[in-house]
């Protein structure tokens, strides 16, 4: 289950998400309502917890351990099919960036009047991101 | 493009996709991509394959429009 839960994109979209709500909390706050406004550790503690849990579950679990590593877990690498379907979700996501970053700079432009539009652009792209890869990768699961 | 039996010969040989995955030492899902047209394996991998089916890769794997 927590392995799942670290393999999977959407694990990374709800962190991007409650992210990018903090930050338009904590940096715009007279621009937003109080209940916007969410202590950074909301995110922090369960992330803790989650790494904490990790050495508990290698223990428990010796045969197939959470192992530390620079490549994102949500990457398919077992085999050369794996990496062919990384490959396609992973241009998929690379076209989306190349379309939609012309598309953000002209609407921070058009919309110069709302503070916090780069950052709901950033949750957008971060949330779109893992939204193209997991309904790649789910298509040929 | 390339056409591809292993279906054909995983039902003769009753093998499900998972059988045929452990045999070679690849995921289910490699299996699916490859039967369904949409993955095309390297030499190696279709070699390995017929393998398995103890039969040359060319019975396994054609191009379209061969028989």
């Amino acid at each position: 289950m927590l392995k799942r839960t670290f393999q999977s994109p959407l694990f990374n979209m709800v962190l991007i998400l409650g992210l990018g709500i903090i930050m338009i909390g904590n940096y715009y706050s007279e621009h937003v309502p109080v209940w916007l406004t969410i202590d950074p550790m909301v995110l922090g503690i369960p992330i803790l917890i989650m790494v904490a849990v990790i050495p508990l579950y290698n223990k428990r679990n010796p045969e197939d351990p959470i192992k530390p590593s620079i490549i994102p877990m949500e990457m398919r690498e077992e085999d050369e099919g794996m990496q062919w379907l990384t490959f396609k979700a992973a241009r998929k996501v690379y076209i989306f960036f190349a379309l939609f970053i012309p598309i953000a700079i002209a609407l921070t432009a058009y919309l110069n009047h709302i503070p916090y539009l780069p950052i709901i652009l950033f949750i957008i792209m971060g949330v779109a991101q893992y939204l193209i890869y997991w309904f790649q990768m789910k298509r040929y699961s | 493009m390339l056409k591809n039996s292993v279906r054909e010969f995983r039902a003769r040989f009753r093998f499900s996709q998972q059988d045929l995955a452990d045999k070679i030492g690849v995921t289910r899902q490699t299996i699916g991509l490859i039967e369904k047209g949409d993955y095309a394996p390297s030499v190696t991998l279709a070699l390995k394959i017929a393998a398995v089916f103890e039969v040359p890769v060319e019975e396994v794997f054609r191009l379209e429009g061969e028989k």
